[in-house]
């Protein structure tokens, strides 16, 4: 019980996160690059559990809602769709990659980051149906990696404190 | 930051490094095939009689690497001859010689230029047309009805090129 409020808590840190991101104007001329800010949530989620297997659960679960909120609270149904999209691909590729121990959470961040835009370009040309949003991908994949150092060097000053507030028991 | 957390931090790792080099690495290659394509993007058509009767990616003339005897360009030849209202296109990757007897356009093509090389038309206005390189330029041999056009690219190309010359 104490662990479903814990978890209704990060939820709301992570959807004032999407808020925040909302706020930020990223206009570089490329659609689609974001700090992505919420996947800092997902992170800690799953570095702080007891076991990965648990901890990629409940990322999964607060991640899940916190996109469908922020979805109809910040966007459209099409974010919804693309948040999605890149949200599956990141996080199945960041759940994997954690159970490897030679990677640290910026390793896997990275990864994360990358996968999203990999995800999210997949998605757009079967939206838009053409390939022509494939010329972006060396571009996102670039600004997935640089996107993902900085949450993952972030993930990692954050995770110390993050496991002393008592969010998680060992 | 007391004991217990500074066990349960966190540091960048080889592998780390590892990932961030690769992921950059893929960045570029997908880069160099992407857009290196692109700019490699224009098309050449040869049609006779409104038929298309050659068709290829610019860039791949280069692959024939010959020099050719003119010029000193790497690229290749269609000799294209005529019989009974049919034109028989035949591809080589060093000037051919001129067939006797019969009608014939010789094109060279190389990634950056196509020129009519030879032909026997009575005007010779296509042999003395100067090469094309850019998308939407065309030789037309009015004679023999043979159009070698080029298509895509980006169309600023010929804004610059006509400036250079």
């Amino acid at each position: 019980m104490k662990r479903t409020a814990e978890l209704g808590c990060l939820l709301a840190v992570a959807l004032i996160l999407s808020y925040v991101e909302s706020l930020i104007p990223f206009t570089i001329g490329i659609p689609g690059i974001k700090l992505g800010l919420p996947n800092l949530i997902v992170l800690l989620l799953l570095y702080s559990a007891k076991t990965p297997a648990v901890g990629a659960r409940e990322a999964l679960l607060v991640n899940g809602l916190r996109i469908v909120l922020a979805g109809f609270l910040f966007g459209s149904l099409y974010s919804i769709l693309y948040a999605l999209a890149g949200a599956v691909f990141s996080f199945t590729v960041m759940a994997a990659v954690r159970r490897y121990k030679g990677l640290s959470m910026l390793g896997v961040s990275v990864l994360g980051g990358v996968f999203h835009n990999i995800g999210q370009t997949v998605t757009a040309m079967a939206v838009v149906e053409t390939s022509a949003v494939l010329y972006y991908l060396p571009i996102l994949i670039v600004a997935g990696v640089v996107t993902g150092a900085v949450l993952g060097f972030s993930g990692m000053e954050l995770l110390p404190y993050f496991k002393r507030a008592a969010i998680v028991r060992e | 930051m007391d004991r217990k957390a500074e066990e349960t931090k966190q540091y960048m790792t080889k592998a780390d490094v590892v990932v961030i080099i690769v992921c950059l690495l893929a960045a570029f290659i997908l880069a160099v095939c992407l857009w290196g394509s692109r700019k490699q993007g224009k098309m050449l058509y040869i049609s006779y009689d409104g038929e298309t009767i050659v068709t290829m990616k610019l860039g791949e003339a280069a692959d024939g690497s010959k020099q050719s005897a003119k010029s000193g360009e790497p690229g290749i030849y269609y000799l294209i001859t005529y019989e009974e209202s049919r034109a028989i296109p035949v591809r080589y990757e060093e000037r051919p010689d001129i067939p006797a007897g019969v009608s014939y356009n010789l094109v060279y093509i190389s990634p950056e230029k196509v020129r009519m090389e030879a032909a026997d038309c009575r005007d010779q206005i296509c042999v003395y047309h100067r090469p094309i390189g850019s998308g939407g330029d065309s030789i037309i041999c009015l004679p023999h009805r043979l159009v070698v056009e080029i298509t895509g690219g980006e169309q600023q190309d010929a804004i610059l090129d006509g400036m250079v010359k």
